[in-house]
């Protein structure tokens, strides 16, 4: 599995030629090179594009997020020191972006609903015709909102709990029972 | 021994290799004699293997390079501007077309066309109008942006929110119009949630110039 919280320390990165041309490009962006930084987007946005799609679901915002992720790159680039891989480091940042994106937006959403007469919003996930087959992706795009949050973050990208759990800003208790939850969701819709 | 129920309150964590040494081997020893909870560790096992194999980079339909550049050359400090990014995209984007208005003391106010369809007559292009709620959108934001340092913050914040509101409406209609490009109803929507949106900055406006 290709994942960012287990990308790799110092020692290893700097051993493969992607991470050092990746460093090449961040250096000239520094200094103010924007092809050098359109390199960079050219070879990380997919990725950023991916874990922005799967945790917010619409594809108009995951390309804001994209767009924004990349320009937040460039600002913070000088707080880049290379401890990490590049694409670590900015997918670590896309990540608490979206994150920060869609504590916001239920913030909005709690504020013009009733809070003592709804029920939360969550669509269940097993929500396919008699007869069809959902697959993967459409199975954890369905899965409850902080259940696909975690999902996606342990699941795909590979963080571990306790780094969920500081970017959620939950118990890392709370990411092992969402976790758990999505999974025995998926495991009944895929069934 | 353990028993299905304790297996299967313990399958996660076995999952996740969570266990202790003397745990992970009751469960293996009841592994070897229940089916059952057998094929419910391969479901599970199934399941985040094909996960580990879905696809790390998935490419954006489109090319955002434009965008991400645009909004570099302006240079706009992030933590400076609290308006949405979508919001701020439109600013940049029509700034050309908003260049011919201003704003001084009176409030020049928009009302956007709003589709009427009759019964049985063929709807207008998703996209008619939204050039018409861009360009007025793009004036409205720079006429707020200039005269963000004089409004108060708590005034600020809420046209935050209520444009969030609004874009996550839109996003939503967006996404049905997707479905079904030809309902009437759904672009009478879009074309009223637009109209909200202006009407909530121009009521900040407002606010401010009545001041």
């Amino acid at each position: 599995m290709v994942n960012a919280g287990m990308l790799a320390t110092t020692d290893t990165v700097r051993m493969d030629p992607r991470v050092n041309q990746d460093l090449e490009w961040v250096n000239q962006a520094k200094a103010g090179d924007t092809e050098a930084f359109e390199q960079l987007y050219r070879a990380h946005s997919g990725r950023v594009y991916a874990v922005c799609l799967r945790m917010v679901k619409d594809k108009t915002q995951a390309e804001d997020l994209v767009q924004e992720a990349f320009v937040r790159a460039w600002q913070k680039l000088n707080t880049f020191r290379g401890d990490s891989a590049f694409t670590t480091w900015l997918h670590r940042l896309s990540v608490n972006l979206t994150l920060t994106h869609l504590r916001n937006q239920k913030r909005r959403t709690d504020k013009v609903m009733s809070t003592d007469d709804l029920t939360p919003f969550e669509k269940p996930v097993n929500e396919k015709k008699s007869g069809e087959k959902l697959d993967l992706e459409a199975a954890i795009a369905s899965l409850p909102e902080k259940a696909r949050q975690v999902f996606v973050l342990h699941e795909v990208e590979g963080y571990k709990h306790e780094e969920i759990a500081t970017m959620m800003g939950i118990a890392s208790g709370t990411t092992k029972a969402q976790l758990h939850r999505a999974r025995r969701m998926l495991r009944e819709a895929l069934a | 021994m353990i028993h299905c129920e304790t297996f299967l309150e313990q399958l996660q964590d076995y999952l996740d290799e969570f266990l202790s040494e003397q745990s992970r081997t009751e469960m293996e020893t009841h592994l070897g004699e229940c089916s059952s909870c057998r094929e419910e560790l391969t479901a599970f096992q199934t399941i985040m293997r094909e996960t580990s194999q879905l696809p790390a980079s998935i490419e954006p339909e489109r090319d955002l390079w434009d965008g991400i550049i645009a909004m570099i050359e302006s240079d706009t400090p992030s933590n400076v501007v609290s308006f949405s990014s979508r919001s701020r995209r439109i600013v940049r984007g029509s700034f050309a077309a908003a260049a011919g208005f201003v704003f001084v003391a009176g409030i020049a106010f928009f009302t956007l066309t709003v589709p009427y369809v009759e019964e049985g007559e063929k709807p207008p292009v998703a996209d008619a109008f939204e050039e018409e709620y861009k360009n007025a959108k793009a004036v409205l934001l720079n006429a707020l942006e200039e005269r963000r340092e004089q409004l108060p913050e708590d005034i600020l914040a809420t046209v935050e929110e209520n444009l969030g509101i609004i874009e996550d409406a839109m996003v939503d209609i967006n996404r049905a119009l997707a479905e079904h490009p030809d309902d009437p109803k759904l672009k009478q929507m879009l074309q009223s949630a637009r109209q909200t949106d202006l009407d909530v900055l121009q009521t900040a406006i407002k606010m401010e110039n009545d001041s």
